[in-house]
């Protein structure tokens, strides 16, 4: 019985895990089972994976596991319909050219683990010079969060996105438009043209589509990071960064067309 | 005799205004957002403007609170707050459109964002009114095998609680904005990943033709008696919103749904004593199986079922609602220090102050919103006004050491007071009595001010007048100009431009511009101004 049990057990999760690619299990332990005879017995009898903790779990764990292949997929969908906006003139990005992974952050200059995960990921940026670092604007935080998102996005019209962001992330004022002036000084922008381009429509209109790309991989706060076909949610170590970064190049690796 | 000769003249000025001896339109003369009701119309909006996922503000204490049963729940909050927004354009500012049609827009989205509606995938599982209480109290459900499968499509049968709102908005949008988006097929998608029935994601599609054609046959099918909210239970207020939704959708689209469901709805429910002839109350809800009402006293129930009805049936509402005022208020709002006012308090203030704005009782919606004010912690953010829920508003009833109220739930504080407070008497029933008709939309109107620099407190396009009449008021970001763009300025005419009582000069396609404006590529009027406090605008034709 008990290794009837763990026959069913395995083609349990071989069923479970159908649509999960790649899995732990090993098929061949269902040598010399029939497939529909299990099915039958396991529909005469589902209490036999009901109370089996293991299996339970194992079943759980394939469920999760579909469930994120799915999102990966998903997002790695939603970013190529997005491929014009990521390399659009106005999106500022730094580091490697894509060939290595991507990182997309979304962020807010108000939003204080942003704030906090910032020289966590100029680590990353120092370590990782292969990585292309994409800076999505996601102002969530009010009307002064969106008009430094309008600076930000025109400081890169004039060359000068770096300095102005790490100004911006840097500062211990809370946000107004005298402190995002100042800092706009501060780091050699031409303020004037700086605040005609913040009424670009152009430069509106682009917040609105970073905006849409973020709702698309279902962001729902920040700062937000996608990696690869990954996505990871609030303030972020570099540790964390670094993990990532290394499943999704050993993904790359495994994937056919690598 | 010049004096005769002037006041003559003067006289067939004010008779005859085309004539152009008329005095001009003076913006005092038309309505206008208070700083109060502008700060409650801009936090509708900033909740519009937060991501689809993110409810901020919008309510916590967990699962329970938001979906099951919640009269909190997000839907009610984007559903109403929509409502809002469109009394507030209705009657405020009809010649500012872009802002309203695109935040209408926006919490549509947001009400068909998953989080709002999956929970009918569970809940569509249980009847709830079948219940039993052990004896420690807990309330158990319960259920047949057949009930554990529910329905995920929101709209495809009962939630009316849900799929009714959705109408209503849809229609409102279409109304007040001649949009016909939502008209197209598949415009309005439910995106499904149901993980717990190990079924791939899928997508469920509708548009305003589907949905309120499937709302209609459920009518049909029920025999009007209404369509239940949950499983067995029909409540009045809830079937509310689907008959002004029918009513924009007829309006629009040439068919004449409404007046039959409303009719027969009345007709089948006054049977049943919806509204208890004795008491002028509205029922609890309907128990569709033992086709028997559980009647009540809820300033809620009332105040949600009336406001609504008020549009379709005025009469009647105005002649009960005075039995409600006087059962409701004062006594709602001062009773004995920890009294334990029962589970609706955090939502009964909010509803009844709506049906007081929309009868007319201008006296008890003052009474009701200097109590909020008093009361309810009136807060401001980025420019928006709200009263926050209190902690555990879902299980803490009681009043304060001075007899006060101390519930608000997310609902009445991001919402409903507000509303109240914006709504004129008979705010709905104009909206859908009196609709914009095809001359509204060809009128001069404004566009493009931007959000965040300038509030528009009144836009207003008077026909009789040919005179358009904005006012603006800085926004929450300090700017040193701003502008917006008038619309629909026919180049056969000469207009002049006013700003705060005195003349900038003539607009006409040939001749100068006065200072700060100029014409744009599409032939609308850009005009740039010093913003520092409040300043109004006329454009008239001369």
């Amino acid at each position: 019985m008990h290794r009837a049990l763990r026959n069913l057990v395995a083609l349990t999760l071989v069923l479970a895990g159908a649509a999960c690619g790649p899995s732990d299990s090993d098929p061949s332990s269902t040598d010399g089972l029939d497939p529909d005879l299990v099915r039958e017995y396991l529909l005469m009898h589902p209490e036999i994976v009901l109370d089996d903790a293991e299996v339970s779990d194992a079943i759980r764990k394939a469920h999760l596991r579909r469930e994120q292949d799915r999102a990966a997929e998903e997002r790695r969908s939603i970013l190529k319909a997005y491929t014009d906006l990521l390399q659009s003139p106005l999106t500022p990005s730094s580091g490697g050219t894509g060939k290595d992974v991507t990182i997309i952050e979304f962020f807010d200059y108000q939003c204080a683990p942003c704030r906090a995960s910032y020289p966590e990921l100029q680590q990353v940026r120092a370590t990782e010079p292969g990585v292309r670092y994409i800076f999505g604007q996601l102002p969530i935080y009010g009307s002064h969060s969106i008009m430094a998102a309008r600076a930000a996005i025109a400081a890169h019209r004039q060359g000068l996105f770096k300095e102005f962001h790490h100004a911006l992330m840097t500062t211990d004022s809370g946000l107004d438009m005298k402190v995002i002036f100042a800092t706009a000084e501060k780091a050699g922008l031409d303020v004037e043209k700086l605040q005609a381009d913040m009424r670009d429509p152009l430069v509106h209109q682009y917040l609105e589509e970073v905006r849409a790309l973020a709702e698309a991989l279902d962001v729902t706060g920040t700062p937000s990071f996608i990696i690869g076909d990954a996505k990871l949610s609030g303030g972020v170590r570099a540790g964390d960064l670094k993990m990532e970064l290394d499943r999704q190049r050993a993904q790359i690796k495994r994937s056919p067309q690598h | 005799m010049v004096a005769l000769v002037a006041s003559a003249a003067l006289m067939i000025a004010l008779v005859i205004p085309s004539v152009g001896f008329a005095a001009d339109p003076d913006p005092a003369d038309y309505p206008a957002l208070s700083t109060e009701q502008m700060g409650h119309v801009r936090h509708m909006i900033n909740i519009a403007n937060q991501l689809d996922g993110d409810f901020s503000m919008m309510g916590g204490g967990g699962f329970a609170a938001i979906y099951y049963m919640s009269f909190h729940a997000y839907q009610f909050q984007f559903a109403f707050a929509h409502y809002a927004l469109a009394s507030t354009h209705y009657h405020y500012t009809p010649a500012h459109r872009d802002l309203y049609q695109e935040t209408s827009a926006k919490l549509i989205k947001r009400m068909i964002y998953k989080d709002v509606w999956d929970y009918w995938a569970h809940l569509s599982k249980f009847d709830l009114t079948d219940r039993t209480e052990t004896e420690t109290g807990e309330v158990m459900v319960t259920y047949t095998e057949d009930d554990w499968y529910g329905w995920i499509d929101p709209n495809i049968k009962k939630n009316i609680m849900y799929s009714g709102h959705l109408l209503q908005m849809i229609g409102l949008h279409e109304s007040l904005f001649n949009d016909h988006r939502y008209d197209e097929q598949g415009s309005l998608t439910f995106r499904y990943a149901p993980v717990e029935y190990d079924q791939p994601p899928f997508e469920i599609e509708y548009d305003h033709n589907r949905l309120a054609t499937v709302i209609y046959d459920q009518f049909v099918e029920d025999h009007f008696r209404g369509i239940e909210c949950e499983r067995n239970a029909v409540y009045a207020e809830c079937n509310q919103h689907p008959i002004l939704g029918l009513m924009s959708y007829d309006l629009k689209h040439g068919t004449k749904l409404s007046p039959e469901v409303r009719s027969k709805f009345k007709k089948v429910m006054q049977k049943r004593n919806y509204i208890d002839p004795e008491t002028k109350t509205t029922m609890y809800f309907l128990k569709v199986k033992q086709d028997a009402v559980v009647p009540a006293t809820y300033a809620w129930a009332d105040g949600w079922n009336g406001h609504a009805q008020h549009v379709w049936d005025k009469e009647y509402i105005d002649s009960i609602y005075p039995y409600q005022q006087k059962r409701y208020i004062p006594s709602m709002l001062k009773g004995p220090p920890g009294e334990n006012m029962g589970w609706t308090a955090p939502f009964d203030f909010g509803w009844f102050a709506l049906l007081a704005s929309e009868v007319g009782d201008k006296e008890t919606v003052q009474l009701m919103t200097d109590y909020a004010d008093a009361n309810f912690s009136p807060t401001w953010v980025d420019g928006g006004l709200y009263y926050p829920s209190t902690p555990d508003y879902s299980y803490n009833f009681s009043r304060d050491e001075n007899g006060f109220i101390q519930n608000v739930g997310p609902v009445t504080g991001n919402v409903l007071i507000g509303f109240s407070r914006i709504n004129p008497a008979d705010g709905l029933w104009h909206i859908y009595n009196r609709p914009f008709g095809p001359s509204h939309f060809a009128n001069l109107h404004i566009t493009d001010v931007d959000y965040l620099e300038a509030s528009v407190t009144q836009a207003v396009f008077d026909s009789a007048k040919d005179a358009l009449i904005v006012t603006l008021v800085p926004g929450p970001v300090e700017s040193s100009n701003v502008s917006f763009t008038v619309r629909q300025l026919e180049p056969a005419k000469t207009y002049e431009l006013i700003k705060d009582g005195k003349s900038l000069g003539n607009i006409s396609a040939e001749g100068q511009l006065p200072s700060g404006t100029r014409w744009q590529d599409d032939g609308s009027l850009l005009i740039t101004t010093a913003l520092r406090e409040q300043s109004s605008f006329i454009i008239k034709a001369i």
